[in-house]
């Protein structure tokens, strides 16, 4: 009762504009910033593997070498406020690398990383209800870019569910209908065109045993390097009004990244340099 | 001859009877208080005749009004004359009248004006309550004019020492270093479930409905339960039943009516309603915003109604109503920046009704018995696209009471406090995490849903006995309560005695203490979102405290108390991100009963009458702390060091009065943002906590002012009233708000300066 007051609050205050502030835009890319992480397939079975990216920016950081460390280990219980770090965990299993393709003249791109394996043992002494929605494997990043450290985290999810979540796929942003190839002049409303079905529909297994279905909310996430977007994040495949510059700037493209992602952790993106 | 002497005679006889036997009149009428139309007891009204020449001595008739302010005068001569009503603490009243003898004479209406009638006062100060000295009480006349709360009974309790100054943008009463779930609310004897509209911005009462609200502080007696901080309780007046009355108010955001009167001999009645307009100064000032669309404006109302009759000499029945409703909903125009997962409508409505009735017996002299009987039903509804949480909740409470006068030297009064509750609760939520106070993004909560059909009683017996030690100056009160809590299944006995040693007339010393539970809230031990294994929290209250009263009989002087107390509380219900082994597998805790702390305080309030001037100091010193594994024992989200109150009232000619209040308070602790981390999944960032409640807002202070001014006319009276909320405009700083990464923050500030205008009419 308290924290739904709390959260009546909040949404009223925030949504009002009672924060107003002069912080940094989220949308505008501009230092290094990790704007998504993607496993292939977001939801698996014990003991499957799993192929890993990052999106990765780096405006202004002149194409520098990126190093990560990344931790593995069992869910320690974010969804139930435990802090998202593998530190102090008995599973825990570390490996390191680098990242050279942050290169002109975008300096943004979608990498890969190493694949990572869920432990087969991941649904030990987990009650059914958990086993069927979903038991998370933690995998924490922890990306360096000169004195700039930005801590990232996934959770893959582990099943018994028969048909599982998929990463839902943005191929395409449009402007009138037509596929955005250019900078264009002004201010234009963006479209994210998404694959058909990425929107699924899921069941989710009760406490009580029942089961309800759900469909996803498609949420997309937009960011500039230069000009900017009117909101944060459409819905589905809804538009956003983008502002663009001018022209492009000298020592970089102007980049236009869109993530799109489904609440489920699944998530994909499509990236326009101009 | 003869003839000569009859006609002198004659003559003589005439013209004595015309100098003594003069035409006269009689006068009738009543006297009532102007404005008000109160009749006025036992006020000499005088009537002076016009003479009719200037040499003639002015003679004056006397009469006496009666209880109904009646009067009636003879052998007034007829012609002009003058009433004249001369009392002491009203304004001399001289009017011109006039009557002849044979003509219609109609009753007079008489009004006589009030020195003043700003009879309120708006300092506010302890007073003894009949049973427990720690209880802290607020008359009508102190909260009708309290500077900052608008007249509101229960935002006027903030001006009692040992209540903690909520966060900002809520009105919760904290007593004494308790958090908010640990103060229980009551409406005629009965719980209600909230008792603020909209976070604060007013109660659910219509100020002029209630006789008194009470708060229930450190050792409060065995009456009541289930409350580990205390309670607090408003009860409605008694209807007026000389007439009938109304009134019509309305503020910036409400308007609101009253009517009472009489219903036959032995009954009477009190309706009150309340509609707010606040929605729509709010779309007029904010309009369709860039982020949301205001699809129902916030809106609430409330209502009340009281009944009372003398069914015998012997039993009065009351029964009492109370309803209220708020509701809100907007359309995000884009998913919520910082937590995508609240999109789309957002649609909020509460509401609440109870049926009160209550009947008291009085069996002889010294025996008492009450019952009270209490149905309602709450409802609450929150929903943000996908997730929701609804509640439907009936509610039975049954409280009776005997009290009797055994001896001399033994009171007791023996009761029962029963709860039963049906709940019906569909939701549909992330896990709410809010550790140290600063909340995780609901987007990466684990969504659960839950459909629970519950049924709890909460039961309570109680003895209360005030045995009166034979030659000396102590009162002992061995009280014991026991209370079942079904939720739990546990049977608590909880001792709580006290002792008051009257030191001499104006000097009373007392101490009272014991033992505390409440049951954990339902979603606590609920076996979805929470944990079965749960039990009730406890707490154990120690309370010294003195009043002295430094008039002694005058009407002007000192009224100073102070109390120390320490609460011990253990079994707090804290959250729990582990796993535990439930029935062979592994599911999350969600919450634990590791959770442990103390209160430790002093409060004192002295207050100094002058009339027309009224002033009173609080000051409260106290340190809140709490423990939970996992965390260096910290400083509770309620801690406040220093609280200071000073108030004052002067009552100006005219009646004008203006009144003040400044507060100030150490900041609230809050919990700093060492660091955060990308949850990519969900595309928000995850606040990592240093030390929970580790540094403090700045400390906070505010001025506010009060001018009301009543015109009085003949039989209504029209009041003003202008209440500026932080006269200083003093930038108060109550909530930080984070960009996207935690890495830079901005304050968000209290109210700026903020006047408020009400005008009220009453009959």
């Amino acid at each position: 009762m308290k924290h739904l007051l709390l959260l009546v609050i909040a949404v009223s205050t925030f949504a009002s504009g009672c924060g107003k502030d002069n912080f940094p835009r989220y949308t505008t890319l501009s230092g290094f910033r990790v704007l998504g992480l993607k496993a292939t397939p977001p939801e698996t079975t014990p003991g499957s593997t799993v192929a890993m990216q990052a999106l990765l920016s780096d405006i202004g950081g002149g194409g520098r070498t990126v190093s990560y460390t990344v931790q593995l280990c069992s869910d320690p219980g974010i969804g139930f406020g435990s802090d998202p770090t593998c530190s102090g965990r008995s599973d825990t299993i570390t490996s390191t690398g680098t990242i050279n393709t942050l290169t002109a003249n975008t300096y943004t791109a979608a990498v890969t990383l190493p694949n990572i394996t869920v432990p087969s043992n991941i649904f030990s002494s987990r009650n059914i209800v958990d086993q069927y929605n979903g038991v998370a494997y933690l995998v924490v990043y922890t990306f360096v870019a000169g004195t700039t450290q930005i801590v990232a985290f996934k959770r893959i999810i582990a099943s018994s569910k028969s048909i599982q979540n998929t990463n839902p796929s943005i191929i395409d942003m449009t402007v009138n209908n037509a596929s955005l190839t250019a900078l264009p002049n002004g201010t234009v409303t963006v479209y994210p065109s998404i694959v058909s079905g990425s929107q699924e529909n899921f069941p989710v297994l009760n406490g009580n045993g029942t089961t309800s279905y759900f469909q996803e909310n498609l949420t997309v996430t937009w960011f500039a390097s230069d000009g900017s977007f009117s909101h944060q994040r459409s819905q589905n495949t809804d538009g956003n009004s983008y502002s663009a510059p001018g022209s492009s700037p000298t020592d970089h493209a102007t980049v236009l990244v869109g993530v799109v992602r489904d609440g489920r952790g699944g998530e994909s993106w499509l990236i326009r340099s101009f | 001859m003869l003839k000569q002497f009859i006609l002198v005679f004659t003559l003589t006889i005439a013209s004595s009877l015309a100098q003594t036997s003069p035409v006269t009149i009689s006068l009738e009428g009543r006297l009532v208080e102007r404005g008000t139309r109160k009749p006025l007891d036992g006020v000499a009204v005088y009537v002076v005749p016009q003479p009719s020449s200037s040499n003639e001595p002015q003679s004056r008739f006397k009469t006496t009004t009666d209880q109904n302010g009646n009067f009636h005068i003879n052998g007034v001569p007829e012609g002009s004359f003058t009433w004249i009503v001369n009392e002491a603490g009203f304004v001399k009243l001289e009017q011109t009248d006039s009557q002849l003898a044979g003509a219609n004479s109609d009753s007079r209406s008489l009004y006589l004006e009030r020195d003043s009638y700003q009879v309120y006062e708006t300092t506010v100060y302890g007073k003894e309550d009949k049973r427990d000295g720690s209880t802290k009480v607020l008359n009508r006349k102190h909260f009708m004019k309290a500077a900052g709360s608008g007249g509101d009974p229960l935002k006027a309790v903030q001006d009692l020492p040992g209540v903690n100054r909520p966060q900002s943008f809520s009105s919760q009463v904290l007593i004494q270093g308790s958090g908010p779930q640990d103060t229980q609310y009551l409406l005629n004897n009965v719980e209600v479930p909230l008792v603020f509209h909209f976070g604060g911005i007013t109660s659910v009462l219509l100020p002029e409905a209630i006789d008194r609200v009470e708060v229930f502080q450190a050792g409060y007696g065995p009456e009541w339960g289930r409350a580990n901080g205390g309670l607090v309780g408003a009860w409605t007046r008694e209807p007026r039943k000389d007439r009938l009355h109304g009134l019509l108010s309305v503020d910036t955001f409400t308007t609101g009516g009253l009517l009472e009167g009489p219903i036959g001999d032995r009954s009477r009645f009190l309706v009150t309603a309340r509609q707010s307009y606040i929605g729509q100064v709010v779309r007029a000032a904010v309009g369709n915003r860039p982020e949301f669309d205001l699809t129902v404006v916030p809106t609430y109302s409330d209502a009340s109604a009281v009944f009372e009759s003398e069914i015998t000499e012997r039993d009065k029945l009351q029964v009492s109503a109370f309803g209220s409703q708020d509701s809100l909903q907007f359309l995000l125009k884009e998913p919520l920046k910082t937590d995508p997962i609240v999109r789309g409508n957002f649609d909020n409505a509460t509401s609440f009704f109870r049926f009160i009735p209550q009947l008291t017996h009085k069996h002889g002299e010294t025996a008492t018995s009450r019952f009270t009987l209490g149905f309602g039903r709450d409802f609450i509804r929150i929903v943000t696209s996908d997730n929701y949480f609804k509640l439907n909740t009936y509610q039975l409470s049954a409280r009776g009471e005997f009290e009797n006068q055994f001896s001399e030297s033994w009171k007791a009064y023996f009761g029962f406090d029963n709860r039963f509750t049906w709940a019906n609760v569909d939701v549909n939520l992330p896990y709410f995490f809010a550790g140290g106070g600063v909340m995780n993004p609901l987007s990466e909560g684990t969504v659960r849903h839950s459909t629970v059909l519950a049924r709890y009683s909460a039961e309570g017996f109680y003895a209360r006995n005030e045995v009166k030690i034979p030659e000396t100056k102590f009162t002992l009160l061995p009280n014991l309560r026991i209370d079942y809590f079904s939720q739990t299944s546990e049977w608590i006995p909880e001792p709580r005695p006290a002792v008051r040693y009257a030191w001499n007339d104006s000097l009373t010393l007392r101490g009272a203490g014991g033992l505390y539970y409440q049951p954990p809230q339902p979603q606590e031990t609920d076996p979805t979102f929470g944990n079965p294994a749960i039990v009730a929290p406890r707490a154990w209250h120690l309370n010294l405290g003195a009043d002295k009263d430094f008039r002694e009989g005058s009407a002007h002087g000192w009224f100073v108390s102070g109390d120390a107390f320490y609460k011990i509380l253990q079994r707090l219900v804290v959250p729990s991100n582990g796993f535990v082994n439930r029935g062979g597998q592994l599911t999350t805790e969600n919450f634990n009963n590791n959770g442990s702390g103390s209160v430790i305080g002093f409060q004192t309030q002295a207050k100094y009458d002058a009339k027309p001037w009224s002033f009173s100091a609080i000051y409260t010193l106290s340190k809140s702390k709490r423990s939970q594994p996992g965390q260096p024992d910290y400083p509770s989200q309620y801690d406040s060091t220093h609280l200071i109150g000073l108030l004052g009232s002067v009552d100006l000619p005219r009646n004008w009065s203006i009144s003040g209040r400044f507060r100030y308070s150490t900041g609230n602790p809050k919990t700093p943002i060492a660091n955060a981390s990308f949850d990519a999944d969900n595309d928000v960032f995850t606040p990592i906590r240093g030390p929970y409640f580790s540094t403090r807002l700045p400390n906070f202070y505010q001025l506010d002012l009060r001018f009301d001014k009543k015109w009085i006319f003949d039989t209504w009276i029209l009041s003003l009233y202008l209440d500026i909320f932080n006269v200083t405009n003093h930038m108060n700083q109550e909530l930080l708000v984070y960009s996207y990464d935690y890495k830079q923050t901005s304050a968000v500030q209290d109210l700026p300066i903020l006047p408020t205008f009400g005008l009220k009419g009453e009959f």
